[in-house]
């Protein structure tokens, strides 16, 4: 067989990876590094803000997101940003990791590297922004989420799930 | 008495809790075989009011649109091409925004309806009930009703769904279409058939309840 053919698929890959610079603030993770990312937290509380670029809701609320990380300090709750960009739109991941950057606030950042609808259906998901809240042994206990327009979270939820955490544990 | 209101309040809850239960896989509110929500008197794009009672086709479907969405944006043609190919056929297609985002709004509505070239009756309900009766989460999400109203498919409009991206690409996340699953519900629907798949999991933004 011959070899121009693979000669032509990584000169196709290289092109495509020209200019897209990998994120310096996000690492870029797989599906199943997730359960591993979510252990390390512990015994910290771990609040995990999923969200993308192109997701206005979470870009807005995300202020909220840094304040909180001011409120608490990392000895008791950890927080985590999972980004979800197609993995094929260097632009979105490009302004997601900029974005970051300028907001700050004390977060491990991770984008992942699967598409969206290989995502939802792995994390259960039907939209975002989306925050999870797990407690000290890596256990999800809360799942916010727009899912129900009659019971769609605020940010006092985020603050109701962490505080009861909180006093859970003494 | 008290222990019968108390139990009656049981009883009720308990309706509710199987009611959230029996809901569809991807919807709090609405399953499949549900019935049609009514709407009455919602200003459309085109200087109409329009009610559920206006729609006598043999199938209607109602689509839920954002203009600022980018996945709406990405799959706007899609939704043309929908409504185009069922032209002629008893088929009504509305579609309707809840966000009571400035550019969600019907000004914005016009200009984008216009812009793009929408086919079809494009409502706003400021009240958002509709949304909130079809428990409508997702830009675009589409709900496919026979001719006895009940719901026969809801979901995406296909299995690729597509985004517009910062720079005006059109980017779609998994390739090439090539599961219809709105397009199949509808022709299933109009020969009397179950849509198959009956439930997809909707792909877009969050749609912001007030």
């Amino acid at each position: 067989m011959s070899k121009w053919p693979r000669f032509a698929v990584l000169l196709v890959l290289l092109a495509g990876s020209a200019g897209a610079a990998a994120p310096t603030r996000m690492e870029v993770i797989k599906l199943s590094d997730w359960p591993g990312i979510v252990a390390r937290s512990q015994p910290q509380i771990l609040v995990v803000d999923i969200w993308a670029s192109w997701c206005i809701s979470c870009i807005e609320r995300f202020p909220e997101m840094v304040a909180m990380t001011e409120r608490y300090g990392p000895e008791s709750v950890s927080f985590v940003t999972l980004n979800l960009d197609d993995p094929q739109d260097a632009e979105g991941i490009a302004w997601a990791d900029a974005f970051l950057g300028r907001m700050g606030g004390r977060f491990s950042n991770y984008h992942l590297q699967e598409n969206l609808t290989i995502s939802f259906e792995a994390l259960d998901l039907n939209a975002i922004p989306v925050v999870l809240i797990f407690d000290g042994q890596g256990r999800e206990r809360y799942r916010l989420t727009n899912d129900n327009p009659n019971k769609q979270f605020q940010k006092q939820d985020i603050e109701d799930g962490v505080q009861a955490l909180l006093t859970e544990r003494g | 008495m008290r222990t019968s209101f108390t139990r009656s309040l049981a009883a009720t809850a308990l309706i509710a809790l199987c009611s959230t239960a029996q809901a569809g896989e991807f919807n709090a509110i609405l399953d499949i075989g549900d019935p049609m929500p009514a709407f009455s008197d919602l200003p459309a794009t085109d200087g109409e009011r329009y009610s559920n009672t206006d729609l006598d086709a043999d199938v209607v479907v109602l689509v839920s649109l954002a203009n600022h969405c980018p996945w709406v944006r990405g799959m706007d043609q899609g939704l043309i091409d929908l409504v185009a190919s069922f032209e002629g056929q008893s088929v009504d297609v509305v579609g309707f925004s809840v966000n009571r985002r400035e550019d969600d709004q019907l000004p914005a509505m016009i200009e984008h309806g216009k812009k793009v070239g929408y086919n079809f009756t494009y409502v706003y309900d400021d009240s958002q009930e509709i949304g909130r009766a079809l428990g409508a989460t997702r830009t675009p999400e589409y709900f496919v009703f026979d001719k006895d109203r009940k719901l026969a498919y809801m979901g995406l409009l296909h299995d690729s769904p597509a985004r517009e991206t910062r720079s005006g690409e059109i980017l779609f996340t998994n390739g090439e279409p090539s599961q219809f699953f709105a397009q199949n519900a509808v022709g299933s629907t109009l020969l009397g058939n179950a849509a198959d798949p009956a439930e997809t999991r909707a792909q877009g933004c969050s749609v912001k309840y007030e």
